[in-house]
């Protein structure tokens, strides 16, 4: 009886409920959601840009800068491979540009170096070649890239310097990339070529940029090669950000790797001295300037790191070098956190006479601004300037401290662009910036006055400034990401005008640390000589001081480590050589 | 002749009796038939059998379950999932993420999914939960707010924040007008990182009908990430749209000296934290900022005061420590300057720590291979801790 009651009851339950399909449920009474995930407010980053921008003053149909295009002129694009899917952190580094005067014919070229493509196979990491385009005035540029015999791909390249370094007194050529560093001897006929083996130039890993000075002060000019990560394919990792999407793995799931030292022996060749020099044996950098800092006449060097604290490596008249980054509160931001440094430049930019330094950052930090007080030590005056807040949305790579508005004072260019694809937050094309210094008291964001460059959107990396046409003021040449370069023709040239190049004879030619002063409109200004500022990028090395009627035209030049002369009678609106020994030294100076 | 009633009766009683005996018969036929259920296939007969037992005789149930699977062919989803939930009330959760791993959850009954979602949910087996509770969400009978809810919680435990923050968008879909919700995503997303989507959605909090404390919160919330953002224009119009709805808070003194430091304008914003300390705010932050602008100004002895007195406060304020070293550097009073950046140095060395562990958990989550095995790798938290 017991089991036929349990059937009964089991068989009704098993009716009611049995008869129901095994797989799915049927409607529901209650209404259905939409199950789309709200929409990514991808537009808002570019929103919040512009309001940036737009935030100080009002558009300009001309603006600052005219970008010069046209069939005839410049036509050339960094690869970066970006597009094989691989998302190797290789891809976003993008790359640098030299201003060279190649033919000495006193107008400036323009290098640039190609980048690479990669694939996911073995030896997927090729190099495209670079090229050199010739300035043949009013805006016209020839690629002579095969005819100077620098065609020849080489390594997945990054960023380049200019050094004379044979001392023959034509400008040569260092190229940097993954797997390499390459030297390109001038051969004074307009061609180049490649000494890198009989040169020792050895510099395996990933390279990104160069600069050079005569660190010991022997006549000849050392290199120094910015390192950055130890990486290769094969220790790639793959990454998801938050939303899933896949991303370049950053720099800091890998480690750093120690950047070179390498000693110009004078007879063509270098010896690696990075271990005697001291330098660190772990930095992720991505540029560096040298100049001499602290003007004890011994060349510095600082480095900017990505997301670790940057170097500052004090000279001094034996190896090996000083390392106080941290202790001349120059490492960090002004709350002592790394940072995602990559660009940087040094100037007076608050005409004290003394040598600030500026470092470019990335996304959701400010870019670094470190007044030099003089006593060995830095102040980080980013807020104070007027510089907090407003890069925080952008990635920022090449930068210049540079007067575009020949006051005297030295202006801010920033090129930005992101390296993440998928950052919700901000775009990977963004808008290039430009502060204008007021009188050294704050910086005023004047980007959307800037020329429509600076309105639109791009995927900036290296970024060089000089005088390309001559009329004595600073233009800018700015290579992208997969997107041609851009010239940026300054249309605000100053009235008049003193352009000096200086050569040294007691030391390296290219005269790097030296500094030059002349009175403008009544104030003291202040210019260096320096090497490897902006993001693997070569500027102008000219310094042009913008002149009032009543100035005096000389300038007093501080040869590095040695006197200091001053050179009278200077002609405007033309470049004048000051050649070290030719002006009237200045008492109390005197060679080391 | 005429036929006798009497004698009819019996025979009818007798026919009832018959007629009774055949229903009841039929009846029981029918019950087996119903019971016995020729028709269904016997993998579907054996995981019944099994449900009846899962509760009094677990093994038997799992035998059965798994000859129900094994008659099935090797896969039958739902005598798949039961046994799943049955090594989970065994605790024996890392063979139920197993055995999950191979389950067509598609083809599982809803009412087992959610014993099963739930079960691991409240054992806090996020790697069985998610699947299974994310699948249900998709069926239309859901309760799909509940559903997020939970789903919220286990992405948010597995690390994989994006998918937890989409579950907190669904919940501002269903529930538009609900301010917790939005203040929900505004946290989720400012947890991630997003300020632009934070900030839209603590906008969104405003808009609904809330306390006037709680509107004071997310205001000052939405000014904390506006000033973090670098959107100085924003955030002005923000502390004026506060100080016009709710009067001059104690914060607003903070905030505006904030937005002056970001302006570049150090006299105002040295003034305006004067103000808030004079009010009687308390903030460790005005104290950083306070000393960060008189360092600025060269007053490095008053600098040092200010960060000396955060670090009394709060002796792990790891950049407090770290301007003292900068300050008294500058004052060459070098022993106290060593002291600070070892200070910091040690705090930051457990901040990177922290972080490399944080980080090295979500390289796991994240990468395909990972992603793929999730489920061996995730089996308990416990792994979490021994990293």
């Amino acid at each position: 009886m017991f089991y036929p009651a349990i059937a009964l009851l089991l068989s009704i339950v098993i009716v009611v409920l049995g008869c129901a399909p095994p797989d799915r449920d049927s409607a529901s009474s209650r209404s259905p959601i939409d199950g789309s995930p709200q929409e990514q407010t991808a537009c808002q980053p570019k929103s919040l840009s512009t309001a940036l921008i737009e935030s100080d003053g009002n558009s300009s149909t001309h603006g600052w800068f005219e970008e010069i295009r046209g069939e005839k002129q410049l036509d050339f694009t960094y690869r970066s491979g970006r597009h094989s899917g691989c998302y190797y952190i290789l891809e976003g580094m993008g790359g640098g540009l030299a201003m060279i005067d190649f033919d000495a014919d006193g107008d400036l070229d323009l290098f640039f170096t190609g980048g690479g493509s990669i694939s996911a196979t073995p030896n997927g990491i090729q190099g495209l070649p670079n090229a050199l385009f010739r300035n043949d005035g009013n805006w016209q540029f020839l690629n002579v890239t095969e005819k100077s015999g620098l065609s020849q791909p080489g390594d997945y390249s990054h960023g380049c310097a200019v050094v004379d370094f044979n001392q023959d007194g034509s400008p040569d050529l260092v190229v940097c990339g993954y797997g390499g560093c390459r030297l390109y001897v001038n051969l004074q006929d307009a061609t180049f070529r490649e000494v890198t083996h009989a040169a020792h130039l050895q510099s395996d890993g990933w390279n990104i940029a160069a600069a050079s000075g005569d660190f010991d002060q022997d006549g000849w000019p050392d290199l120094l090669i910015v390192r950055y990560l130890n990486w290769s394919p094969n220790i790639d990792r793959r990454w998801h950000n938050d939303l899933g999407q896949r991303e370049v793995a950053g720099p800091t799931f890998y480690d750093g790797v120690q950047s070179k030292l390498l000693r110009n022996q004078g007879d063509g060749t270098f010896e690696d001295i990075t271990h005697s020099a001291g330098l660190r044996e772990v930095g992720k950098g991505l540029g560096a300037v040298i100049a001499d800092l602290n003007r004890d006449g011994w060349l510095d060097i600082y480095v900017a790191n990505d997301e670790m604290a940057n170097h500052l490596y004090l000279g001094r008249d034996e190896f090996p070098f000083q390392e106080v980054g941290i202790e001349a509160g120059v490492a960090t931001d002004e709350l002592g956190n790394p940072e995602g440094s990559m660009g940087l430049d040094v100037g007076d930019y608050d005409g004290d006479g003394k040598l600030d330094l500026w470092v470019t950052n990335f996304r959701g930090e400010d870019n670094g601004l470190y007044r030099n007080l003089g006593d060995g030590s830095f102040l980080r005056t980013t807020a104070a300037m007027g510089l907090a807040g407003v890069s925080r949305p952008f990635v920022g790579w090449s930068t210049a401290l540079a007067d575009f508005d020949s006051d005297g004072w030295l202006d801010i260019f920033v090129a930005n662009g992101h390296v993440s694809y998928h950052d919700p937050q901000a775009a990977l094309q963004q808008p290039a910036q430009l502060f204008r210094n007021v009188m050294g008291k704050r910086f005023q964001n004047v980007s959307f006055q800037g020329g429509s460059y600076f309105r639109g959107q791009h995927i900036g990396r290296g970024a060089a400034v000089g005088d390309l046409d001559n009329d004595g003021a600073l233009d800018i040449v700015v290579s992208h990401l997969d997107e041609p370069v851009s010239l940026l023709k300054n249309r605000q040239p100053p009235k008049d005008f003193v352009r000096v190049s200086l050569r040294a004879t007691g030391g390296d030619r290219d005269a790097i640390g030296a500094l030059a002063v002349m009175t403008s409109a009544g104030r003291r200004v202040t210019r260096c000589v320096r090497s490897g500022a902006g993001y693997g990028s070569h500027s102008d090395q000219r310094i042009i001081f913008p002149v009032g009627a009543a100035d005096p035209l000389e300038v007093t030049v501080s040869w590095p480590g040695r006197k200091t002369e001053v050179f009278r009678d200077l002609k405007t609106g033309v470049t004048s050589v000051l050649v070290e020994g030719e002006g009237q030294q200045v008492d109390g100076t005197a060679s080391r | 002749m005429e036929p006798r009633l009497d004698r009819n009766q019996p025979n009818s009683g007798r026919s009832r009796l018959f007629v009774a005996c055949g229903v009841l018969a039929l009846s029981a036929a029918t019950v087996g038939v119903f019971l016995w259920r020729p028709w269904l296939p016997a993998w579907e007969r054996s995981y019944e059998q099994a449900q009846l037992l899962a509760d009094s005789n677990p093994r038997e149930a799992e035998r059965l379950l798994q000859q129900s699977i094994n008659e099935a062919g090797g896969r039958f989803g739902n005598a798949q999932l039961a046994l799943c939930r049955l090594r989970g009330r065994q605790n024996r959760w890392k063979e139920a993420a197993v055995l999950l791993a191979d389950i067509n959850l598609k083809d599982c009954q809803s009412q087992s999914l959610d014993r099963v979602g739930r079960e691991a949910f409240a054992s806090q087996k996020w790697v069985v939960a998610q699947p299974v509770l994310a699948e249900l969400l998709h069926r239309e009978s859901s309760d799909k707010r509940e559903l997020l809810v939970l789903l919220k919680e286990v992405y948010g435990q597995l690390g994989r924040f994006g998918e937890m923050r989409e579950c907190v968008q669904q919940l501002t879909q269903l529930d538009p007008s609900d301010p917790k919700v939005w203040w929900a995503l505004a946290q989720t997303s400012e947890q991630m990182g997003l300020n632009l989507d934070a900030i839209a959605a603590y906008r969104n909090v405003l808009k609904q009908d809330i306390p006037q404390d709680a509107s004071i919160l997310v205001i000052q919330k939405l000014l904390d990430l506006l000033v973090e953002s670098g959107d100085v224009v924003a955030a002005r119009n923000e502390l004026n749209h506060l100080i016009a709805l709710h009067g001059r808070q104690l914060e607003c003194s903070l905030t505006e000296a904030e937005l002056f430091r970001l302006e570049g304008r150090s006299q105002e914003a040295l003034t305006s934290i004067e103000q808030y300390v004079a009010d009687g705010g308390k903030s460790l932050r005005a104290l950083m900022i306070r000393g960060l602008l008189r360092l600025e100004s060269g007053d490095a002895e008053l600098a040092a005061k200010d960060f000396e007195n955060v670090t009394q406060r709060d002796p792990t304020y790891e950049s407090a420590h770290f301007k003292l070293a900068e300050t008294y550097r500058r004052l060459g009073r070098l022993e106290l300057a060593q002291k600070h950046q070892a200070e910091y140095e040690r705090i930051q060395g457990i901040r990177f720590e922290a972080e490399e562990l944080k980080k090295s958990q979500r390289i796991r989550l994240t990468s395909d291979a990972d992603r793929e095995r999730l489920p061996n790798l995730q089996d308990s938290p416990d792994s979490h801790s021994k990293k």
